[in-house]
């Protein structure tokens, strides 16, 4: 855990210089506009944009273009900047009044509203939606300033959002900008008082505001890729030694009377059910590879090394459970995948757990050592497998099995010689579980075994198949 | 580390193939099974967060799912010892989940008793 803690201290360390850094320069960066003295930026995830006003103008927290209206100076003021962009713009636009029911200084429900204000005026249509209302204004030429008039003369709480025509000269976004334009410049609304930042640093605080955020993003990959590229590292290492050690420990998912003797079946000394089991993530970076895979299908590969270590992770930790035993038979993998999402479906976590269990059997001092093909060959079973025990005169190789050659193999039994087929060096070919192993497809008819062809599995699938 | 080895549990054996190798079974008891329900704690559940950042193993769960699968099987092996068994052959596994952040781990076999 030692790296993730300098990981954590790097990622915390960094983000505070950047803060720092951001809000010295004091831009409109996302995360520094409270450098400001005497501005407060507000966002409008309605219309997408977000404005900074002066300090004044924002009283309550949810501050909108109406309470912009309540700090002008005279009704008149409300008229120039709302009509006025309207008008100048030649806009049909639709006017959305929601009041705040929490407000207690709200007199009046909209149906006064709508005998005083909207009455015998034919340009304008007032229709009630719970506690909103919506007002939609046909010609420019009217309405707009009115509204701001009333909200001024009532000293409402109201929230206004502009919509326009889908088809109509300019979109909403650009109506709205023109409106907060008009807000910004107006000397009535002093506006004017607020200094302006520079330029220069105002842009790269900007950069330095986004850019945390793609630091972060990309950082995030990035803690992913290093810090999951290690971890596989260190278990493959630890994989691969320890498979090594366990060399000598066959384990196979047949019957054990489909592999043994009945000789060596009265000589079991004793059995008993042995388990592994290991619960594996991914990381950000292989979600991220599988996520960009799943859009065109196919293999996808960051994966499958996950569960192959997985697997191979619970067969070592079953077999280090089965001391002194001489061979695991009936073994069975599980795998089951741990939901761990907790309400957002887009963050699922691929995290698998992989059991492992079989039974380990041990023979007693000299039964699986004298055991010979000879009388593996001789089983009653019919089918032809047969896997020859050579526990313990088998030393643990201590190279690597590509450089296996035939005819001087470690895993080559004594007494008989085996034509080890290729076994290439790759991740996903390294077994503990490689055995002098023999499926001969021709002879079983008489019964006997050429044991001048025994070959090796070397796909591990044909091994994890069950 | 999780694994177990089941050699002698209160005297019970237990083997995922059809009998107890090298004995001959001389009773059949019939089906016995234990199940276990059991959610990850909050703790462990963050701490699952942030090793999903970097991958690799969640010790954590591991253990917990280990633990649960202990549980499991200590309750099988009461109900085996109960018929008077020695032994639980051809144990299985299975895993289900039964709630967002629970699981039921359930073990199964057949109840014998070997000479």
């Amino acid at each position: 855990m030692g790296y993730l803690l300098h990981l954590k201290r790097l990622v915390a360390v960094t983000a505070m210089v950047w803060f720092a850094l951001a809000i010295a320069l004091g831009g409109h960066a996302p995360l520094a506009h409270a450098q400001s003295t005497n501005t407060v930026n507000h966002a409008f995830p309605e219309l997408g944009f977000s404005v900074d006003l002066p300090t004044q103008w924002a009283p309550a927290s949810n501050a909108t273009f109406n309470q912009l209206a309540q700090q002008t100076q005279s009704p008149h003021d409300s008229e120039v900047l709302a009509g006025y962009f309207l008008r100048e713009n030649n806009l049909n636009a639709e006017i959305q009044v929601f009041y705040d029911d929490d407000y207690s200084g709200f007199p009046q429900d909209f149906s006064v509203l709508e005998g005083e204000l909207f009455k015998g005026n034919p340009g304008m249509t007032f229709r009630k939606k719970s506690a909103a209302a919506i007002l939609k204004i046909d010609d420019p030429n009217e309405g707009f300033s009115e509204v701001a008039a009333l909200i001024y003369g009532n000293n409402r709480v109201v929230r206004l959002f502009v919509s326009v025509p889908a088809n109509g000269p300019q979109t909403a976004k650009q109506v709205t900008n023109t409106f907060i334009n008009g807000f910004q410049y107006d000397p009535g609304y002093r506006y004017s008082d607020v200094e302006e930042p520079g330029m220069g640093l105002e842009l790269l605080a900007n950069i330095l505001g986004y850019g945390f955020y793609i630091f972060f993003g990309l950082g995030i990959l990035l803690v992913g890729y290093v810090g999951g590229r290690f971890n596989e590292g260190r278990h493959w290492a630890s994989i691969k030694k320890r498979e090594k050690q366990h060399l000598h420990l066959p384990c196979v998912t047949s019957k054990l009377k489909h592999v043994t003797t009945p000789e060596q079946q009265q000589q079991v000394e004793s059995a008993y059910m042995v388990a592994g089991s290991v619960v594996l993530s991914d990381d950000k970076f292989k979600k991220t590879l599988a996520s960009i895979r799943s859009i065109f299908g196919g293999n996808i590969a960051s994966y499958e090394t996950i569960v192959d270590r997985a697997r191979r992770e619970a067969l070592l930790r079953m077999k280090a459970q089965a001391i002194g035993a001489d061979m695991i038979v009936n073994t069975r993998i599980e795998t089951s995948c741990i939901n761990m999402s907790r309400g957002g479906k887009n963050d699922v976590p691929t995290t698998i757990e992989v059991l492992a269990f079989g039974t380990a059997v041990s023979f007693s001092a000299n039964a699986a050592r004298s055991a010979t093909p000879q009388q593996a060959s001789t089983a009653t079973h019919n089918t032809p497998e047969t896997i020859t025990l050579e526990p313990s005169s088998v030393a643990a190789p201590t190279s690597s099995p590509s450089t296996v050659s035939p005819g001087s193999s470690p895993l080559a039994a004594p007494n008989h010689t085996a034509d080890i087929t290729d076994t290439s060096a790759t991740e996903d070919t390294l077994l503990g579980d490689q055995l002098p192993y023999t499926a001969p497809p021709n002879n079983t008819a008489s019964g006997s075994i050429d044991f001048n062809n025994i070959s090796i599995p070397t796909k591990q699938n044909s091994l994890f198949l069950d | 580390m999780a694994g177990q080895h089941y050699g002698d549990i209160n005297g019970i054996v237990l083997t995922n193939v059809e009998s107890v190798p090298g004995k001959q079974v001389t009773q059949h008891y019939g089906l016995v099974s234990g199940s276990n329900v059991r959610a990850k704690h909050i703790g462990s559940d963050m701490m699952a967060g942030l090793k999903n950042l970097v991958g690799g193993e969640i010790q954590g769960y591991t253990k917990l799912l280990d633990e649960t699968r202990q549980e499991s099987i200590s309750r099988m092996v009461q109900q085996a010892q109960q018929l008077g068994a020695n032994a639980v052959v051809n144990v299985r596994f299975s895993t289900s989940s039964v709630a967002a952040g629970a699981a039921e781990l359930y073990v199964y076999g057949t109840a014998v008793r070997v000479e």
